[in-house]
Formats: C-alpha cells, sequence, structure tokens
C-alpha cells in the first residue's frame, strides 16, 4: 500500500508539482530560446562546416556570417563570405527577407537565387544560428519531454510544435527547448510535403557577446541520414552593420573585416 | 477480502505506473533514436583550424589551368571557317592571379590578370602565342561611409539574364579569350574598361556613374593586342562612354534603371527580379537605343579597324542599313529541385538587331555564288568575301550577342552529381529560326579541394543553311585540369 500510495505520488503529483510554476506561454518559451542563439545587436561568427557521410569526412566549409535583425520584420539578414575551400574563397551570399544574392568574384556578377538554390549549399545551415524562429514561426506547446542532447546529458525540455507563418524556408519544426534555461537543443525541420529535412542538436554552451550560447550544431540530413554535418560557432564579434551593406550592390565591396 | 482489493489495486498502480513510464520511454526512444544517427567520433570531432577572416582586408585568388581542344570537321558546308580557326587539337595554359590589397584603411588596389599560353597544330609544340591579359587594375577609394571612387580599368557588368545581358553595356568586344560558349565561363574572362566610377550604396538604393574616355582606335604597341603583354585598350576604349545606374529593391521586387552614352548614342536599359515561392525566380531585361543592324556594326567596326573597306562589301549581305530605334531583351526564369541539388534557367532572347531570315539567305546565298563562279583569279576576292561574312559572326561573338534575332536559351547545373566530388553543367541555345542549335555538356570532378580535372563536349547541330549547321566543324572535346592556390 505504501508503494502504492508512493508510485502515485511520484507519477501524478510530480507533473502537478511543475504545474505550480508560472506557465510560460509557447511564444515566451521560442522568444527565450530566440534570445540564446541570437544576440540582439548585429554580429558576426564564423561558422565552420564538416560534412561526414557514413562517418567518412567529405567536405568542410568556412563562412564568416554577418547578422543583423531587420527592426520593420525581426528577420535577420545575413551577409555570408565564403572562407573556404579554394574554389568557393571569396564567394558571397546575401539573403534579405525573399531577396537572395548570389556574388562570384571570378565573374564579377551578382545572380538572383531561389530559397530552394540557397537550400543546396551549405549555407543554409548557416541560417540556423539567425532565424528568428518567433517571428517566422506560430509556436504552440505540445508539452516537455526529457530528451538527451547531443552530449549524451538529458535534459527535460518544453517541446514546441512551430507552422511557418509564410516566409520561411521551413514548413513546420519540431523544437525542443532545455526548461531549465531556455537553451535550444534540438529542432526537427521539415518542408510543406511533411518530408523531414533536417535534425538539427544544438550544443557545446559557451558564453559569448554575454551569455550562453551554442559554439557547436549537429545537423543530420533528414533525407539522406548518413549525412551529418557538425557546425563550429566561433569569432562572436559585435558589429556595425550599416543598412547599406543589405544591398545587392554592396557585395563586391563586402570584405567581412 | 480487503487485503485482497488493495493488493489488486496495488498492482493495477503498479501497472499503470509502469504504463505510463513505458509510454514515457518510447517517447524518449524516438528522440535518442535521432541520436543514434551521430557517429561518436563527429560528437568529439573538432573541425581543422577554423580559418579567420581575411588578415588586413587583402585577399588573393590564384589558379593555373590547362585545357587541350580536339574539333571534329563537318566537311561540305558552304562557308567553311579557314583551317587556321578549326586546328585539329590545340591546347590553352592560364595562369589567374586575383590580388585586392588594401593600402590604407579606404583606399585598396583591385588587380585580375590573366596569362595564357596558346598552341594548336600550326605551332611547333612547346612554342605558341603568349597572351596577357590585365582584365582590371584599379584603385578604389572608399570616399565617406558607403561611398567609393573607383578609377582604372574596371569590369562593370550589368544584368539579371544568365544567357544574355542587354544592359550589360562595357561587354562589348571584351571578350579577351574565347575559352568557352558558356556565357558563365566567358564573363570570368573579359577585358574591363579604362573608366572613373562613383557609387554611392543608400539603405534604399544604390547610384552608379561610370565614364570612360576614348583612349585610342587605333592600332599601336601598348595600348592594343598587337603584343603577348598589350593592353588592348581599342577593345573597351574606343569610344567615350558613359553609365548612369540606379539599382533598388521593393517588396521582393529588385530593379536597375540604366542610361548609357557611347560615341553620342543614348541607350535606355532595365532589369527586373524576382523570386515566387521557393523554387522559382523570374527575371526580365530589356535595352533599347539607336543603332545599326549587327551585319552593318560589324562591317563599319571592321572597316575602322582593320582598314577593310565595308562599304564595298555592303552587298555580300544586304539588309536593313538603317540606324533606327532597336530593342534588345532577355526574359526567363529559374527552377531550383534542392532535394537533387539542380538547377535550370530557362531564356527566351531577343536581338532586334540580329540577322533575320533573309539576312541568313544572303549570307548563304554569297557563299553559293563562291561556289557557282569558281574562277582561280577570284580566289583572293572569295577569301575576302568569305572573310567579311565570318567577321559578322565573329564581332556578335565579340559583343556577346545574339547573332539571330530570337533564340531560346537553357542552362541546367547539378551539382553534387552521383557524388559529393562531381559537378554537371549543360548548355542548350537553340536558334529559333532554324532550329539549329549548339549544345554543350561539363563535367567538374574535384580530385581535391584544390585539383579539379574538367571535361567539356560541344555539339553543332542544324541543316546546312542554319546558324549551327553551317560551322564546320560538328563537335568539340575539351578535356582540362584546374589547380586552385
Amino acid at each position: 500500500m505504501k508503494y502504492f500510495i508512493l508510485t502515485l505520488v511520484f507519477t501524478f503529483l510530480a507533473p502537478a508539482a511543475h504545474s505550480a510554476e508560472p506557465a510560460k506561454t509557447a511564444d515566451e518559451i521560442i522568444s527565450e530560446a530566440d534570445a540564446v542563439r541570437n544576440p540582439d545587436t548585429p554580429f558576426s561568427i564564423v561558422v565552420s562546416l564538416v560534412e561526414y557521410r557514413g562517418g567518412k569526412k567529405e567536405n568542410a566549409m568556412a563562412l564568416n556570417v554577418y547578422s543583423k535583425e531587420n527592426a520593420a520584420t525581426g528577420q535577420y539578414r545575413t551577409l555570408a563570405l565564403f572562407l573556404n575551400p579554394p574554389k568557393d574563397k571569396g564567394k558571397v551570399m546575401l539573403k534579405n527577407g525573399t531577396e537572395l544574392w548570389f556574388y562570384d568574384p571570378v565573374s564579377k556578377s551578382s545572380v538572383r537565387i531561389s530559397p530552394q538554390q540557397r537550400l543546396m549549399g551549405q549555407a543554409s545551415n548557416g541560417d540556423v544560428m539567425t532565424v528568428n524562429m518567433h517571428k517566422d514561426y506560430k509556436a504552440e506547446l505540445a508539452g516537455e519531454e526529457t530528451i538527451t542532447d547531443s552530449a549524451k546529458t538529458k535534459a527535460l525540455c518544453y517541446k514546441l510544435n512551430l507552422t511557418s507563418r509564410g516566409d520561411s524556408n521551413y514548413y513546420r519544426v519540431e523544437y525542443w527547448v532545455d526548461k531549465a534555461d531556455s537553451r535550444p537543443l534540438k529542432g526537427k525541420f521539415y518542408s510543406d510535403s511533411d518530408r523531414l529535412l533536417k535534425i538539427v542538436y544544438f550544443g557545446g554552451y559557451k558564453t559569448e557577446l554575454g551569455r550562453a550560447r551554442p559554439t557547436e550544431a549537429i545537423v543530420i540530413d533528414g533525407i539522406d541520414p548518413k549525412l551529418v554535418t557538425k557546425m563550429l560557432f566561433t569569432n562572436y564579434t559585435e558589429r556595425k552593420i550599416p543598412e547599406e551593406w543589405f544591398q545587392k550592390e554592396y557585395l563586391q565591396r563586402f570584405k567581412g573585416d | 477480502m480487503v487485503s485482497k482489493r488493495i493488493s489488486s489495486a496495488f498492482q493495477r498502480g503498479l501497472i499503470l505506473a509502469a504504463a505510463l513510464g513505458l509510454c514515457r520511454q518510447s517517447g524518449l526512444a524516438g528522440q535518442d533514436e535521432d541520436l543514434d544517427l551521430i557517429p561518436d567520433f563527429i560528437s568529439a570531432a573538432q573541425p581543422a583550424a577554423t580559418p579567420s577572416p581575411a588578415a588586413g582586408g587583402n585577399s588573393y585568388k590564384f589558379f593555373i589551368e590547362d585545357e587541350a581542344q580536339t574539333n571534329s570537321r563537318r566537311h561540305g558546308v558552304l562557308l567553311p571557317l579557314p583551317d587556321k580557326y578549326v586546328p585539329a587539337w590545340s591546347n590553352r595554359f592560364t595562369f589567374y592571379g586575383k590580388a585586392d590589397i588594401r593600402l590604407t584603411p579606404s583606399l585598396s588596389l583591385n588587380i585580375v590578370d590573366r596569362f595564357n599560353h596558346l598552341s594548336d597544330m600550326h605551332s611547333d609544340f612547346p612554342s605558341g602565342v603568349a597572351q596577357n591579359d590585365l582584365n582590371e587594375a584599379y584603385l578604389s577609394w572608399n570616399a565617406y561611409r558607403e561611398y567609393y571612387l573607383d578609377a582604372g580599368r574596371i569590369n562593370l557588368k550589368s544584368g539579371v539574364a544568365v544567357g544574355f545581358n542587354p544592359t550589360d553595356f562595357f561587354k562589348k568586344n571584351a571578350i579577351s579569350l574565347r575559352t568557352s560558349e558558356d556565357p558563365i565561363v566567358l564573363r570570368e574572362n573579359r577585358l574591363g574598361t579604362v573608366m572613373a566610377r562613383a557609387q554611392g550604396i543608400l539603405p534604399f538604393g544604390t547610384l552608379t556613374l561610370a565614364a570612360a574616355p576614348e583612349i585610342s582606335d587605333r592600332p599601336g604597341r601598348f595600348i592594343t593586342d598587337r603584343t603577348s603583354f598589350a593592353l588592348a585598350l581599342q577593345r573597351t576604349n574606343a569610344y567615350p562612354r558613359y553609365l548612369a545606374k540606379i539599382s533598388s529593391s521593393y517588396k521582393a521586387i529588385s530593379s536597375d534603371l540604366l542610361y548609357y552614352r557611347e560615341n553620342c548614342t543614348s541607350y535606355l536599359g532595365a532589369n527586373v527580379s524576382r523570386s515566387i515561392g521557393d523554387s522559382f525566380v523570374f527575371y526580365g531585361e530589356w535595352s533599347g537605343g539607336r543603332r545599326h543592324s549587327l551585319t552593318t556594326d560589324a562591317l563599319i567596326y571592321d572597316a575602322k579597324l582593320y582598314g577593310v573597306d565595308g562599304a564595298k562589301y555592303a552587298y555580300v549581305v544586304p539588309g536593313d542599313s538603317k540606324r533606327r530605334f532597336r530593342n534588345q531583351a532577355a526574359a526567363g526564369f529559374s527552377y531550383t529541385e534542392s532535394a537533387r541539388k539542380r538547377s535550370t534557367f530557362v531564356e527566351y532572347h531577343y536581338n532586334e538587331a540580329g540577322m533575320t531570315n533573309k539576312d541568313w539567305g544572303n549570307w548563304f546565298l554569297a557563299g553559293y555564288a563562291e561556289r557557282l563562279l569558281d574562277f582561280p583569279e577570284l580566289a583572293s576576292v572569295y577569301d575576302q568575301v568569305n572573310t567579311v561574312l565570318w567577321s559578322i559572326r565573329d564581332y556578335a561573338q565579340r559583343n556577346t550577342e545574339p547573332i539571330t534575332r530570337q533564340q531560346l536559351f537553357i542552362r541546367n547545373q547539378w551539382q553534387e552529381a552521383f557524388t559529393k566530388k562531381l559537378d554537371l553543367a549543360n548548355l542548350l541555345q537553340l536558334n529559333a529560326a532554324d532550329r539549329s542549335f549548339f549544345l554543350q555538356s561539363s563535367a567538374k570532378y574535384s580530385l581535391t579541394d584544390n585539383l579539379f580535372l574538367n571535361l567539356s563536349v560541344y555539339f553543332y547541330a542544324g541543316p546546312e543553311h542554319s546558324e549551327y549547321g553551317s560551322i564546320n566543324k560538328w563537335s568539340a572535346i575539351k578535356p582540362g585540369m584546374t589547380y586552385l592556390f
């Protein structure tokens, strides 16, 4: 009888103890998680990626990414300068809402690209750092789950179901945010045909630009799960980024320094 | 009895608790399965030294490239290109260097140079022709905020289309060496124009002003292309030229308006582009101004530059020689399948100055005349006529404009085709009037991050009296290798 009561207490009262805390809305949770990933000032980071297939290294690349939030839309605009590999060095990609341009310094010409064209390259993986989930997606709290993060540590998380508000790269996202400190730990990104496109694990939290932020992410390709990309985020730097930099004519002037 | 009831309740409680626990475990199991997709060593792996942004803002790019070409002859064409232009084999070695050097925080020096060594079956290997192309050399001064002044030899490009850019006014006669038929590759290999350029980039748009002086339109030792290391300024600075361009973007529609003046003639131009949905980008490009037909322009150009009496040969291809307002346009879309890493560009090209069916008829008629009037004593005249006829086609190629009025252009590129290391590109140019076409398939295989194997295959197909069917080669194979430093 004693065990029965104890079982009931642990099974049913434990959630009740959680429910005694002030309940957060889905919007609050996603906003706090966004603030963990995205510094509140314009900034730059160096994103280094290594792509593995079946555990074997296939590609490596590095980008210097400059980001600034658009005050009107809340979306991040990014300029990504390719640092590596040698064949791509010096190329620049601009993302300003749905306006995407790709500049090649050898041909000295800019080509307008579609969101899908951007997704073809690894630059789109750089965007997982600067997507404003709160603005781009409608959030719904699906409950709480204990998941294992990329460091193999268990963490009690809010699970959020996010649905695109229109202009985002993914139609819906399942998103896990650490309940203790609002750190995003995992995301599953789907297409409009509900095809799983990416699974992302955020980790390596270190203090950068004033608070703990992820310094690595592991991206599993949803279509080809043998394709795994490890990303490192370094050189977090606060920047003054003028509005002019998001004009396509600026791409040829962008030096990334 | 009571204890039995309590016992069964206890059992039910355990079952319930276990069931709840299992439910939670099964939810976890799904998430942990995702984690199982990550090999253990990847979690612990650290990428090699993280490259830092360019120190001091200087950037450099160098590569060497070697490319051979073999041509398969088409026999029995009416007006064959002279043999020297269709060698059975040829070879090109290129050293490319690009430097962007920050002299002071606001002043930089930009240089792009290509050194080519060209040889073919007519030259004794390893001798050949050296050709150095100084594509760019200019100083750039960041005067204030995002206001810039540039001076020197600059490659100023405009346009949103891929296959033909009517608003790219400075492309005229600027292709220094035709290393490919792919317009994207050709853009990498053109001479800049000596000019002064002012550019103001504002939050809502950009204003660009450029002025290029007339330097020389006459042959000369250093400023023309009469020596291997000359500047070939007669190609880019034969006339005074001016450009004003306003670029802006509104609600994801990007547009440019251009005013261009060359040798006392004004042209207008416009570009517009917009992405629709996730996969499509639609774009259009237009320019218009008073000019001669392409045929007449070619004869005038040859007369001025090479001393050919254009008027004398105007009868060869009679037609619309009036100077009047003519339009050029390119409209199309790109479509992307990101899952397969494929992009396709489809474009319609219109050149009102280009050759009509009647012009083509006259062009071939001249060939017939040669064949019918086969008098040895007139051989030199026929050679001249032949030269003039092909110079018209050469003129269109050098100006990167369609020789014919209407053309369909399709380009498909497939990244990581079959393997991560292989990129493929296919290009089709179809003459809408005579249904002849040019097809180019290219493959690039990366042996390492720095070393690439290249292979291109060209096909020229069509009836005898057609644009591509009249070329006296039906295919070419171009194997090559590129090493990036």
